[in-house]
């Protein structure tokens, strides 16, 4: 399969003869040429069965070609193809080898894309050599024109010169290549090369001058453009013609000797001076692909292995990635079993330690952090507060101040008192006359206590009912009397918060404030109601502060 | 490339060595993964026991030292019934000796069904389940001393914990003076949660001796 991969065919079909080269790895390894006839067809095909599984390559070098550069608004993907087709089909009909080769784009304007459509007017010639390639069923990856690989040579030889026409003398003939600026533009085969040395230098020079005219009719270059000769030749028979040419017309001539090229490439400088298409079809054998004419249809057969091959390829990858990447994590499956094992043997060791240290433990059913627990717990629930006593203790002090004689007459009703880790728990008190609205009354919903975060703390609060006894109706008197209270309260350094949540009148602009001016002088006098909210700090925390609301 | 119904099936036995290929790699994957995650877990399992044996080894003398300091106060927890079975029987005949002796008015009590309890301020229970039984007490009293004397009595006996959570007194004869005569001047109602330890269903058995 590799091996296939790095062979190689490449064809190079002239009008009589069919030249064709095996290449492996880049190296040629032989050639053969085959006449444009029956017996050259069939011994082609001969050729092609030996070698059934290499890709082939056909170079055609044709008088018969065309060339137009055409400037294209610019398009990509569907409609960028669609475009170039329709423009093959308006230049070609009816050509069956063709294509568009990108040459550049404009920098300004509607930056255009500019073309070059390049067609084989006359495939007869190749036809047969394409039929036997079918029937063999041998796998064609492209047919190209040669002067599009001859561009490959201006780059190899460094040839920098705006206007440059490259003429190779090819076993089919002269071939003259005009490149703008190193982009292919025309190429025009002349076959008939006179075979005496001192007619080739006219001959030289008569074709170029045709050229040059027809440059000037398709308006490639101008009368005045200053075009640069580069005559290419293995064996240095050329040298004589460039220098004549140079001298006695005055013209930028080059002399290009092929043969240090071919050396660096392992090409036999005698084949290639006797073939000289050799050295295009060793630079495609060389990976330099160009723009293929040859249609979809003709290099299915090739694709299609291309894509037999890559999911063969891609099916042993995934088979070794599954295996390798499973072994992998497989192996470090069994590295954990073994330290899992190891690790058993060790928890048996470490237990069977402290058996033996156990052995001399007291006897107990309940672990040792159990134990502590229980006895932890014990010890909480015995320092929680057992009756309200601290809360009376306090009630009853802020009554007694003697300089607060008006406080002999607060009189208790009721206590709630509370064991709660939270400082807003409320009072279901029922037994307290509410007024309908809250605000009415003075109420302040039990809220507003902030207490220390402390889920395990609980608090004693009391909920406190009492009414001013032998109340005259002096709202005023009976005020005062409530905030004292309630001050008192809260000077005592066990308290930590108190709150008025009812008082004896409400008078909150906010309320309704009914009674009587008689009230005094009536023998049924209205009671005067009001409740405390205390929280006391826990024993522990009598250090904190609190604030009267 | 435009593929046709031939060149399919030219390639239908590629493509199902490839989806099988893949398939097989999957689950060849997916099986060791498994094994590997499994192997992993065990050992990180196994890694914690050790490393509990250790350290359970490592701090025997600290252990033995604190089942010494320990064991004789949870005996006592069991003795006293916060440790086991509720001892009802024994609390109610204890409520009315604080009756008799303290010379109350009558005491009516009930005790709820007991019910799994947690607090917060019991977040770490060890093995223990906590258990709580919600008691009332509804009794009338002379003066709010009564209260503290028999919550108080309750609490300093030695038994089960009761935490007192909710009392309400209030004054009968509102409006009036306290009356000097031997009739009940306050009513008080009062919550207690009665606390109970059951011990783990499996205990840790230390070997004798």
């Amino acid at each position: 399969m590799i091996k296939g991969n790095l062979n190689k065919i490449v064809l190079c079909a002239t009008a009589d003869n069919l030249l064709a080269g095996i290449w492996y790895a880049g190296k040629l390894q032989g050639c053969q040429k085959f006449i444009n006839h029956e017996d050259g067809h069939a011994a082609f095909a001969g050729f092609l069965q030996q070698h059934q599984s290499t890709p082939v390559y056909l170079i055609v070098d044709a008088v018969e070609e065309d060339y137009r550069l055409e400037s294209l608004p610019h398009t990509s993907g569907a409609a960028k193809r669609e475009l170039i087709t329709r423009k093959l089909n308006q230049f070609y009909r009816g050509l069956y080898y063709r294509t568009a080769h990108f040459v550049s784009r404009d920098k300004d304007k509607r930056k255009d894309d500019h073309y070059l459509f390049v067609a084989l007017n006359n495939d007869e010639f190749i036809e047969d050599w394409i039929n036997v390639i079918q029937r063999v069923d041998a796998q064609l990856v492209g047919i190209y024109l040669l002067p599009m690989l001859s561009k490959l040579l201006i780059k190899q030889f460094k040839l920098t010169a705006p206007d440059i026409l490259l003429c190779e003398r090819l076993s089919s003939g002269l071939r003259q290549t005009y490149f703008y600026n190193g982009r292919l533009s025309m190429s025009r085969l002349v076959p008939n090369v006179p075979d005496e040395a001192s007619k080739l230098a006219y001959f030289y020079l008569a074709e170029t001058e045709k050229t040059r005219l027809y440059l000037m009719s398709k308006r490639f270059i101008s009368l005045e453009t200053r075009m640069s000769l580069a005559l290419v030749s293995a064996d240095g028979a050329t040298q004589q013609i460039s220098k004549a040419i140079s001298q006695e017309q005055g013209l930028d001539c080059l002399d290009i000797n092929t043969s240090e090229m071919a050396k660096g490439l392992g090409l036999p400088l005698d084949m290639l001076q006797d073939m000289p298409e050799l050295l295009h079809m060793q630079l495609l054998a060389n990976g330099n692909l160009v723009d293929n004419l040859a249609p979809e249809k003709l290099t299915k057969g090739f694709r299609f292995r291309q894509l037999r091959h890559a999911i063969r390829i891609g099916t042993v990858v995934a088979g070794v990635l599954g295996v390798f990447a499973s072994a992998w994590v497989f192996v470090q499956g069994l590295s954990n079993q073994t330290a899992y094992n190891q690790a058993v043997q060790d928890t048996v060791v470490q237990e069977h330690r402290y058996s033996d240290v156990a052995k001399s433990y007291p006897v107990t059913s309940i672990s040792a952090n159990d134990l502590q627990i229980a006895v932890e717990l014990d010890k909480r629930i015995a320092a929680y507060p057992k009756s309200p006593r601290r809360m009376m203790q306090v009630l009853s002090a802020a009554l007694e101040p003697s300089s607060q004689d008006a406080l002999n007459n607060v009189q208790l009703d009721r206590l709630r008192w509370m064991l709660s880790s939270d400082g807003n728990v409320k009072d279901d008190d029922k037994s307290m006359p509410v007024s309908a609205s809250p605000a009415a009354n003075n109420v302040q919903a039990n809220a507003g206590v902030a207490l220390p975060a402390d889920a395990t703390a609980l608090y004693e609060v009391g909920f406190v009912t009492a009414e001013i006894a032998g109340f005259s109706g002096d709202y005023r008197a009976a005020l005062n009397t409530v905030n004292s209270y309630a001050a008192n309260i809260k000077a005592d350094a066990r308290v930590a918060a108190v709150e008025i949540l009812q008082e004896p009148v409400n008078v909150s602009s906010f309320a309704d404030l009914q009674g009587s001016t008689a009230d005094e002088q009536s023998a049924q006098k209205p009671p005067a109601y009001f409740k405390l909210k205390v929280i006391l700090k826990p024993v522990d925390q009598l250090s904190d502060a609190g604030g009267v609301k | 490339m435009n593929l046709e119904k031939q060149d399919w099936q030219k390639l239908q036995a590629p493509l199902l060595t490839l989806g099988a290929v893949i398939v097989v790699g999957i689950l060849l994957f997916g099986f060791a993964s498994y094994f590997s995650k499994n192997q992993e877990l065990a050992l990180q399992k196994q890694q914690n026991m050790l490393n509990a044996a250790r350290q359970r080894y490592q701090l025997s003398g600290a252990e033995k030292e604190m089942i010494a300091e320990y064991l004789p106060k949870y005996q006592t927890l069991i003795s006293k019934g916060f440790v086991g079975e509720e001892q009802r029987i024994e609390w109610v005949e204890h409520l009315r000796e604080q009756h008799k002796t303290q010379k109350l008015f009558g005491i009516k009590y009930s005790i709820n069904p007991q019910e799994k309890y947690m607090p917060a301020f019991a977040a770490n229970l060890g093995g223990f389940t906590l258990n709580r039984s919600i008691m009332k007490l509804d009794l009338d009293m002379l003066h709010e001393g009564d209260l503290l004397q028999l919550t108080e009595a309750l609490n300093n006996r030695n038994a089960a914990p009761l935490i007192l959570r909710d009392c309400e007194i209030i004054r009968l004869n509102t409006g009036s003076q306290l009356s000097n005569q031997l009739v009940a001047n306050l009513h008080a109602q009062c919550e207690l949660d009665w606390l109970t330890l059951r011990e783990p269903a499996s205990s840790y058995v230390t070997p004798a001796p």
